[in-house]
């Protein structure tokens, strides 16, 4: 069992291809992604973080915006895949499965020895 | 409505981005108070600031400040506070606005002297019940227009209190109107002239108009020129008299109208008296109104008789001859 601050660490790395993949399922704001990032596994995800991932993939044009208003508050910013975020999400994605497979069998043969 | 702990985090967030601009701030901070909420709902504790700040920034891919400044972070706090108590009070004003804007056309509006719902309420005629719709709407349409209002830059948002502020003034320069009227016995004695079936022209003497205990004053704030009669009792005390705000008419005889000038004449004796060096001075006259005006003029058009009475013993009365008013 990965202490936080381990999670935390390695989170950071792929916390872009985490918060693109749930929003290339479905749009959602801030406080939706963070939930869905926790429900998928990641549960030591800090919200800020995804908050400010969420600002630069936008600024990077990998996401666009739009407001949608709630009745029992502030209205909500919700976001949603771009094409080039599309394409964004296809690289890294292919990058994390090379990256995770090379670090598992990495793994698995240590545990051979 | 987020809790006061949610506004106040807000504050401090935004207050420790104060470093970034405007709208970087804006940008980072747009839907933080529901993201908040809605992870404080799911049981999640709130966020140490500074920690929070740190995170948005790295992520948002921004340099993260060196340390926070604690007393900033102070006066956000209370800033914030009273932020949030002046906008838990905002229903409040919605409603308070919409009755005080309702109530003060009511009273602009109004021609009626006692103070009471006739007074207050819009109304159409006599009918009160317009003037609670009116209100129960006005309530409606102020709370929807207050859940609006946020959308709203806030130099809008000051107009509705702008409105009252002129209503309350238009209504206070009302009340000084209105009561400077009420002094004037050609406002009270407002006689509409109607017509009966064959067509004759009438005047409504029953309800006449009630003078016993009005001041003798004409739009100038001045006692009435038709008191003219006193000149033949003594200039000097004819003017002191007619000069004194305490001359008041003290009886008046029942209306007649005269028809026989062609014309119509309301005739109206009336007693007006004032104490003056223990002396009473008591003046009879005869006013009298034209057709031509629908309003009981005061111009003294017609005979005036003047009895002088003195209250102290021994004195006899003295009654003047009938005398013209050079009106």
């Amino acid at each position: 069992m990965a202490t936080p601050t381990d999670s935390t660490q390695l989170l950071k790395g792929v916390l872009d291809l985490a918060v693109l993949a749930v929003l290339a399922t479905e749009d959602g704001y801030g406080y939706d992604v963070v939930r869905r990032l926790r429900d998928g596994g990641l549960t030591e995800v800090a919200e800020a973080s995804v908050y400010g991932t969420l600002r630069r993939l936008f600024a990077d044009g990998c996401l666009s915006s739009y407001v949608v208003p709630s009745d029992e508050g502030p209205h909500r910013k919700y976001y949603a895949l771009t094409p080039v975020g599309r394409t964004h999400l296809a690289n890294q994605a292919a990058v994390w499965r090379d990256f995770s497979e090379a670090v598992t069998s990495l793994i698995e043969s240590t545990g051979k020895d | 409505m987020v809790s006061p702990e949610i506004a106040i985090f807000a504050e401090r967030v935004r207050r420790a981005l104060g470093h970034l601009s405007v709208e970087q701030v804006a940008d980072l901070t747009d839907g933080l108070e529901a993201n908040v909420a809605a992870s404080v709902a799911d049981g999640t504790p709130l966020p140490d600031v500074e920690t929070y700040v740190s995170e948005l920034l790295s992520a948002a891919g921004l340099a993260v400040p060196a340390s926070v400044d604690v007393n900033k972070l102070k006066i956000a706090e209370r800033v914030a506070a009273v932020k949030h108590a002046l906008r838990g009070l905002l229903p409040m004003w919605w409603l308070v606005r919409a009755a005080a804007a309702t109530l003060l056309i009511g009273v602009i509006t109004s021609a009626d002297p006692a103070w009471g719902a006739g007074r207050v309420m819009v109304r159409v005629g006599d009918n009160l019940l317009f003037g609670w719709v009116v209100l129960i709407a006005a309530i409606v349409g102020s709370v929807w227009a207050g859940r609006m209002e946020k959308r709203l830059p806030a130099i809008l948002r000051v107009i509705p209190g702008l409105v009252i502020v002129a209503l309350s003034l238009s209504a206070v320069g009302n009340e000084f109107d209105f009561a400077a009227m009420m002094d004037r016995p050609q406002r009270l004695a407002c006689v509409e002239l109607g017509f009966d079936s064959m067509g004759r022209r009438r005047f409504p003497t029953d309800p006449f108009p009630e003078f016993v205990g009005m001041s003798l004053y004409d739009a100038d704030q001045a006692i009435a020129t038709w008191g003219q009669g006193w000149a033949t009792l003594s200039l000097t005390r004819g003017m002191e008299l007619a000069m004194s705000p305490r001359a008041k008419i003290v009886r008046a005889q029942p209306a007649y109208i005269d028809m026989s000038g062609g014309c119509p004449t309301v005739n109206i004796q009336v007693e007006i008296a004032e104490v003056d060096d223990g002396f009473e001075f008591t003046t009879t006259t005869t006013i009298a109104s034209t057709t031509t005006s629908v309003q009981l003029s005061v111009v003294p058009e017609t005979t005036t008789s003047v009895v002088v009475q003195s209250t102290v013993p021994g004195s006899p009365s003295t009654v003047l001859p009938p005398t013209t008013a050079q009106g």
